[in-house]
């Protein structure tokens, strides 16, 4: 099989020692710059894209993949130690992964993840190999319409099944949206919600919102209540998972991979979706769904698998249109241009060394991971054991030099402050952060697939019927909603809730 | 009058005092700053790297290249537009600079007042391209195509505003067919969409639509410069399909404040124009599907006033500002 002897090639690539140095350096300096709060892998790629201009081309991408999965992995992180998500999709992880950290499980937490994650990218790379091509012709059948839909069911989804009431879950999203709408609308132009600030032209950035809601809003809380804090530090049992922790991992891996493999597909949903998705799968059939927001180990293994497939899988569209799936696969293709090779579908069959050296170098990468994350965990959870009063202040002071270091605008720290008082009203009106940064991140996307289909369709919203695809996602939810409204099954969700 | 009187005196001895500091040969006596309007990484990004690196041996001075991008390019033209003019920071700037006293009314400085030129670098003309389910396999078919729709055809855009979008709005008058406008963020959707056949038409650039087209993804059927791409000879441009002049253009420069001296200006333009012409630059620069230019700022003064004025009438007739 042709594409098997692509894959030997690529391992061939990626296995020559310097490359397997400049993978590991990459792994090493992305995980220490990803646990910066708010630098997630986007951004960590960009600050060391320079260092890579030296090398040569396969060199500078294999370490460039590294630097990826370093900085997700950074990201995952600060999500469970400190509450803090690196980028959108490590948000689930915080949910649990933190709890996880408060109880004193903050190696399992993030050996779990480590482990997910790897497990998730063998699976990905496999089917890359295996189903690249046709998975691409799936991808091509979503337009508007279809990720419309899909978007709309996974807000919807998500926004019902928080804990407590639907109604709050639902409202939280709404003002997510509205948050996220701010910035120049993509159609017209025009600027909305930006207050004659210059800073908000952009729209808020997504670290901004997530570092306030959730890392700021943690601090606040925490200083509240100094005594808990404190049991907090002095239990940390264990660095590894053990048995029943593995044990209780390894199905939600499983699903979590195939959650994730199927948005990685689609260059328009992604890994936040993606991660999701496994998160409310795992609660709706775990036998007990009051666990999930205490510290549940499939509430961070499933979501972490998924992130990493999706991550993985998003490269098929790359590879057969040569068209980046994901914000880092833009930034990673566009640093082939430094090295002076034009992205696009024919770098596979002119440089197919390039290609699958990456694709092989990003599950060697992930291997790498595994093993230098063994010793690092002990070294992240020490980082528990600085009383906090030293601990804070310190994360304050990195909050604002990540945040500051996106856009260099000043507007973005007044914003972080903002979102932490908001954050901490959320926390006193027992409001879940997370319908919010779904509603966040998915209702712009939202917004634009809905006005593109009724701009190509000339207004006509019966497209959102016509499409099988669309139709069948605006049914399922229906269903789900149905459900959920039908009032002895809700108050057999209250009861649930209660129970937690 | 004393005033007017102070202020004359002022730039004659401000010019005196930079003329002669050249004239000792002591410009550039510190690193150089360069901002750009837009993140690391991008094709903008990459060709001003490749001539500032360059540049730094020439002039005997670091180049230090600064990411500000936001607001359309405004965050970054206003950063050089209130700096000091002394030749120590200059703007990188798009074609954006031309069109955006058009289509912004909030820009917090004179795009050509504030700004003057020193030298186009690069010129890079964009491609049109149909899905390969469009019944138009020429440009005159596609012509005729988008004259039948009587609902109009759907074309993508890399954004609202920008030349792709823009110079679809001229195609749009200059040949008579109607025609809907579908922003996207960036080419890597927008193109999706039109592999996917969901949309008409897209002006992609050379460099992003060119390897779908030789892959066969989509059919190109014209270039939107004045003469052919060295890089796609076989593809007609529009300008000889019927359209004469019809050129759209997208373009890298180079800008300093309003009051820098002429003298650092054209030294600027000539030690730029030394890098344009070397072999390895010209060929990274056409690896971006662009061409070397290096005009002198009187030129590159002109051709942005026909640009922006250009472009101010196909904004005015197709409503493309932001109301």
């Amino acid at each position: 099989m042709d594409i098997l002897s692509n894959l030997a090639l690529g391992f061939s690539v990626a296995a020559d020692p310097w490359n397997l140095l400049y993978c590991l350096i990459g792994v090493t300096l992305g995980t220490f710059i990803g646990v910066l709060p708010g630098v997630g892998p986007v951004v960590t790629i960009a600050m060391l894209l320079p260092l890579t201009f030296g090398l040569p081309s396969e060199g500078a991408l294999i370490m460039l993949a590294g630097i990826y999965y370093g900085a997700a992995y950074g990201g995952s992180t600060t999500a469970i130690l400190v509450n803090l998500p690196g980028e959108s999709s490590s948000v689930v992880t915080c949910i649990d992964g933190y709890q996880m950290a408060r109880k004193g499980r903050a190696g399992a937490a993030l050996a779990l993840c480590a482990i997910g994650s790897f497990v998730a990218g063998c699976f990905g790379t496999a089917l890359i190999v295996v189903a690249g091509p046709p998975l691409t012709k799936i991808a091509l059948e979503f337009g508007p319409v279809e990720y419309f839909s899909l978007m709309l069911m996974a807000l919807v989804f998500t926004s019902a099944l928080v804990h407590g009431s639907m109604a709050k879950g639902v409202l939280m999203a709404l003002f997510g949206i509205l948050v996220g709408l701010a910035g120049v609308d993509i159609n017209t132009g025009v600027r909305r919600f930006t207050f004659g600030s210059s800073g908000l032209v952009e729209g808020i950035e997504f670290a901004v919102a997530a570092m306030g809601l959730f890392a700021i809003a943690e601090i606040v809380k925490n200083l509240e209540t100094v005594e808990k804090r404190e049991v907090f530090t002095g239990r940390i049992s264990g660095l590894m998972p053990n048995r029943d922790e593995m044990r209780q991992a390894v199905k939600p891996i499983m699903r979590g991979t195939l959650v994730g493999s199927f948005f990685g597909v689609l260059p328009g949903a992604g890994q936040t979706i993606a991660t999701f998705a496994a998160y409310m799968l795992e609660k709706r059939i775990a036998k007990d769904p009051s666990r999930f927001g205490q510290g549940a180990v499939e509430g961070v293994a499933a979501p972490e698998a998924a992130n990493n497939a999706s991550a993985q899988t998003s490269f098929i569209p790359t590879l057969t249109l040569g068209i980046p799936g994901s914000a880092t696969m833009a930034l990673v293709l566009g640093a082939l241009m430094i090295q002076g090779i034009v992205p696009g579908p024919q770098v596979i069959t002119s440089h197919p060394s390039l290609f699958w050296g990456l694709i092989a170098s990003m599950w060697i990468g992930n291997l790498l991971l595994v093993v230098l994350n063994l010793p690092l965990v002990g070294v992240w959870t020490s980082m528990l054991r600085i009383p906090y009063r030293v601990l804070f202040p310190g994360i304050l002071v990195l909050c604002c030099i990540g945040v500051f270091s996106l856009k260099f605008n000043e507007v973005d720290i007044w914003l972080v402050a903002l979102f932490g008082l908001a954050g901490y009203i959320f926390v006193k009106l027992d409001c879940e952060p997370a319908p919010f940064i779904l509603g966040f991140v998915l209702g712009p996307m939202i917004e634009e697939n809905f006005r593109r289909a009724m701009l190509m369709s000339r207004g006509d919203p019966s497209v959102f019927f016509t499409s099988p695809i669309s139709l069948g996602f605006l049914v399922f939810m229906f269903l789900i909603m149905l459900v959920l409204t039908i009032p002895s099954l809700r108050s057999q969700k209250e009861r649930a809730i209660l129970e937690a | 009058m004393n005033k007017i009187l102070a202020a004359i005196l002022g730039v004659g001895f401000v010019g005196a005092v930079s003329t002669s500091a050249l004239a000792q040969g002591s410009y550039p006596t510190k690193p150089i700053t360069i901002i750009l309007p837009v993140t690391p990484g991008g094709g903008t990004d990459t060709i001003v790297r490749i001539i500032a690196d360059k540049l730094k041996d020439s002039v005997g001075q670091q180049i230090i290249v600064d990411n500000r991008p936001g607001a359309g390019g405004t965050i970054a033209g206003e950063l050089v537009a209130k700096a000091a003019p002394d030749g120590y920071t200059l703007a990188a700037v798009t074609a954006a600079h031309a069109t955006n006293p058009s289509l912004l009314d909030d820009i917090p400085y004179d795009s050509f007042k504030d700004l003057v030129p020193i030298t186009q670098l690069t010129s890079q003309p964009y491609l049109l391209v149909v899905p390969n389910k469009s019944p138009a396999k020429t440009f005159e078919e596609f012509i005729t195509y988008a004259k039948e729709q009587k609902n109009g055809i759907n074309y993508a855009s890399s954004g609202v505003g920008l030349l792709g979008h823009l110079g679809m709005e001229l195609l749009k008058t200059s040949a008579g067919f109607k025609g809907t406008h579908i922003p996207y963020q960036g080419a890597g959707p927008a193109l999706t969409d039109t592999i996917g056949g969901r949309v008409d038409a897209f002006f992609p650039t050379i460099v992003s639509g060119g390897p779908q087209a030789a892959q066969g993804n989509v059919r190109a059927l014209a270039v939107t410069s004045l003469e052919r791409s060295p890089l796609m000879p076989d593809v007609p441009t529009i300008a000889e399909k019927g359209f004469p002049g019809y050129e759209v253009s997208g373009w890298y420069g180079i800008l300093a404040p309003a009051g820098t001296p002429d003298s650092v200006r054209d030294y600027l333009q000539q030690e730029i124009a030394k890098v344009l012409k070397m072999p390895d630059v010209i060929e990274r620069i056409r690896s971006d599907g662009a061409e070397p230019v290096g005009s002198t700022p009187a030129e590159f003064e002109a051709y942005i006033g026909s640009e922006a004025e250009k472009w101010a009438k196909v904004v005015e007739d197709s409503g493309a500002k932001a109301q």
